[in-house]
């Protein structure tokens, strides 16, 4: 039977974000990732946790508050590149399941300190890269929507 | 909901079929800069990039995974806006997503309206996992992220398959540099600080007993497979092992040195290569749950007619797929109270390798004609792609 999941869609702007809905919808989520034994990594997740604050299912995603951008290389010859943005701001998805018990969702980043005034695109460039690999921490929980009445 | 006024919104059509969407993971492709004139030529694009998705490994083993749609979105003009600060033509197009090239002041890096296009899409077809929007321009370019954006030209269908690595399943970047190879300001790229990456694909850990991917890695590599000899710089050598080794390479996560990819070669690093061992198993991770082995169960009535008084009647279906689990299960529709009314016997042909024609003989018991229905349960669908 199909499973029921929560589409999240997040906004974004600099190192703050915000649930801008959670909208329930019968698909299937992309599998969980190792609910443990990632103390200090880098990156940036999504856990969903119950009333216990244990985590229930837990999805890693590539930079999706990105403080630079991907250049797509022309040929296959070219290279990929990143850069700077200089005001990150956008919108993310995430699909989780709807678990039974599950309270709340947090979001889990690495993130650059704030650019200082007048930085040079040198500096910019070793403070972005260099924030993507600090220890994630939580900048945000959210409470997940009641479950339906059966 | 429809911010832009610029086209207008035709529907959604589903290029790839493979059953509920609810069980499927759901790819929409969306039209951007097309005009009403050139929606045939969005469909041909959209083929384009469902024919390299589907021959790329590893997708190649998971094509009924899929379900593809094509959400066709109409604009008044063709392209998207190119503004001459970056050095582009200077045009400004009227387009539905409002794309436009020149974001950050990055000429390829072409931009659109991702809160209209998940609009859009979200009424389309709800179910859907990524969106990759297509826009018609000659001009290079696009962008990554959640819904990814592409200038249709050039060698966008490989590109895509990159942001799709990122964005679908969380892979990083495997190349070793962040401005470009040599482009980096001396001593920002050269090593990899601390802080083991989040992603399955690159890794600071070179200890064989406990590196990420450690039960891909042959006992007979060495670890570090490749060293980078000097920090500086990106590690260009050639590889000391064959194509296609797993084991650990030095210069990943955009550091020339301390983190570690997989392979010498990947998709995540270089577009003119296959994904590695590990961006494929995680890719495939990924997939499992979509491929369907456990469908159903799934029920129909596959044939009625009417068996006459005391006699038998044979049916039969053929194709089915071997892999199937079939239940068959024959009732009479005509109402005759007090005695049963037929008995059934299914008989079963291999009819090929892969395929079943089942033979299903019906005997009417009684002395009057009776109408039945025969009904299936497969108990376990596709179960192969
Ligand atoms: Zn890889």
């Amino acid at each position: 039977m199909a499973s029921s999941t929560i589409r999240l869609v997040f906004s974004y702007e600099g190192d703050q974000v915000s649930l801008e809905s959670a909208q329930r919808v019968e698909m299937l989520p992309l599998p969980s990732h190792a609910v443990s034994g990632y103390d200090g990594e880098a990156g940036f997740w999504v856990e969903v946790r119950d009333g216990a604050d244990r985590v229930l299912h837990r999805r890693v995603l590539h930079e999706p508050m990105p403080h630079s951008v991907e250049v797509f290389p022309e040929s296959a010859d070219d290279q990929f590149t990143q850069a700077p943005v200089a005001e990150p701001r956008g919108s993310f998805d995430v699909i989780v399941p709807d678990i039974p018990g599950a309270q709340v969702v947090g979001v889990f980043a690495s993130l650059p300190e704030p650019a200082p005034p007048a930085e040079s695109a040198v500096d910019a460039a070793a403070r972005v890269s260099a924030g993507r690999i600090r220890p994630a921490r939580e900048i945000a929980r959210f409470p997940l929507p009641a479950e339906d009445g059966e | 909901m429809m911010t832009a006024t610029d086209g207008q919104v035709m529907g959604a059509t589903q290029i790839v079929s493979n059953g509920s969407p609810a069980r499927r993971f759901n790819l929409v492709l969306v039209s951007e800069g097309y005009q009403a004139g050139q929606m045939a030529q969005f469909a041909t694009d959209a083929q384009s990039f469902v024919d390299a998705l589907f021959a790329t490994a590893p997708f190649t083993q998971m094509r009924c995974a899929f379900n593809v749609y094509r959400v066709d979105v109409t604009s008044t003009d063709s392209g998207a806006d190119d503004p001459t600060a970056c050095g582009g033509g200077g045009g400004a197009v009227a387009t539905f997503f409002d794309a436009s090239f020149c974001n950050s002041g990055i000429r390829r890096l072409l931009v659109c309206d991702s809160t209209a296009v998940r609009n859009v899409v979200t009424a389309q077809v709800p179910q859907w996992h990524q969106i990759l929007v297509l826009v018609n321009s000659p001009v290079y370019g696009g962008s990554g992220g959640a819904i990814a954006t592409f200038a249709v030209n050039g060698n966008w269908q490989q590109v895509a398959l990159h942001e799709m690595g990122h964005a679908a399943y969380g892979l990083a970047d495997e190349y070793e540099y962040w401005a470009g190879c040599g482009a980096d300001a001396p001593g920002t790229q050269d090593h990899h600080p601390a802080g083991e990456p989040g992603q399955p694909n690159v890794t600071l850990n070179t200890d064989r007993a406990t590196i990420k991917w450690g039960g891909l890695i042959a006992a007979a590599t060495a670890l570090p497979t490749m060293a980078n000899p000097d920090c500086a710089q990106c590690n260009r050598g050639a590889s000391p092992v064959p194509t296609g080794t797993v084991g650990a390479f030095e210069g990943a996560h955009y550091y020339h040195c301390g983190a570690y990819r997989p392979e010498y070669e990947c998709r995540m690093r270089d577009i003119g290569f296959e994904f590695c061992a590990v961006c494929m198993q995680t890719i495939r991770k990924t997939m499992d749950p979509f491929m369907d082995r456990q469908i159903g169960p799934w029920v129909g009535v596959q044939f009625t007619g009417v068996v006459a008084a005391g006699a038998g009647r044979t049916w039969f279906t053929f194709n089915w797929p071997a892999v199937w689990q079939v239940v068959w299960l024959v009732v009479p529709t005509t109402p005759r109270p007090g005695a049963p009314q037929i008995a059934w016997r299914t008989r079963v042909e291999r009819a090929g390798a892969d395929v079943i024609t089942y033979w299903i003989t019906i005997t009417n018991l009684t002395p009057s004609d009776v109408a039945i229905e025969a009904r299936y349960a497969i108990l376990s669908g596709f179960g192969v792609c």
